[in-house]
């Protein structure tokens, strides 16, 4: 079985703009 | 309930996670890896639960702690204006 990738709390950041 | 992309939004899955460029307003954003995950689940249609299940699937995560976490960021890419319910 597939070891699964270590779990990080989902972040959504703002980057800046384009 | 599922979501889309609101529109003038695009996304595009990168090494690290992924980039959503909001073209309405010239900003962009960045998602690590797990929310990147949890996009792409509700992207392809499924609800909150659905994601949530999907993201304890993929990564070594406690199932409490995602069911928290997976809500709030679907709260933060609503409030910023990146998705919105189909």
């Amino acid at each position: 079985m597939a070891k699964k990738s270590a779990y990080e709390r989902p972040t959504l950041s703002k980057a800046g703009t384009f | 309930m599922s979501w889309r992309l609101r529109d003038r939004v695009s996304w595009a899955p990168t090494e690290y996670g992924g980039v959503l460029l909001d073209c309405a307003s010239g900003e962009y954003w960045t998602l690590n890896s797990t929310a990147a995950a949890v996009l792409a689940a509700l992207l392809a249609g499924a609800d909150i639960a659905g994601a949530t299940a999907h993201l304890a699937g993929e990564f070594d995560g406690d199932l409490d702690v995602v069911a928290v976490e997976v809500p709030q960021l679907v709260a933060e890419l609503q409030g910023a204006g990146l998705v919105v319910e189909r």
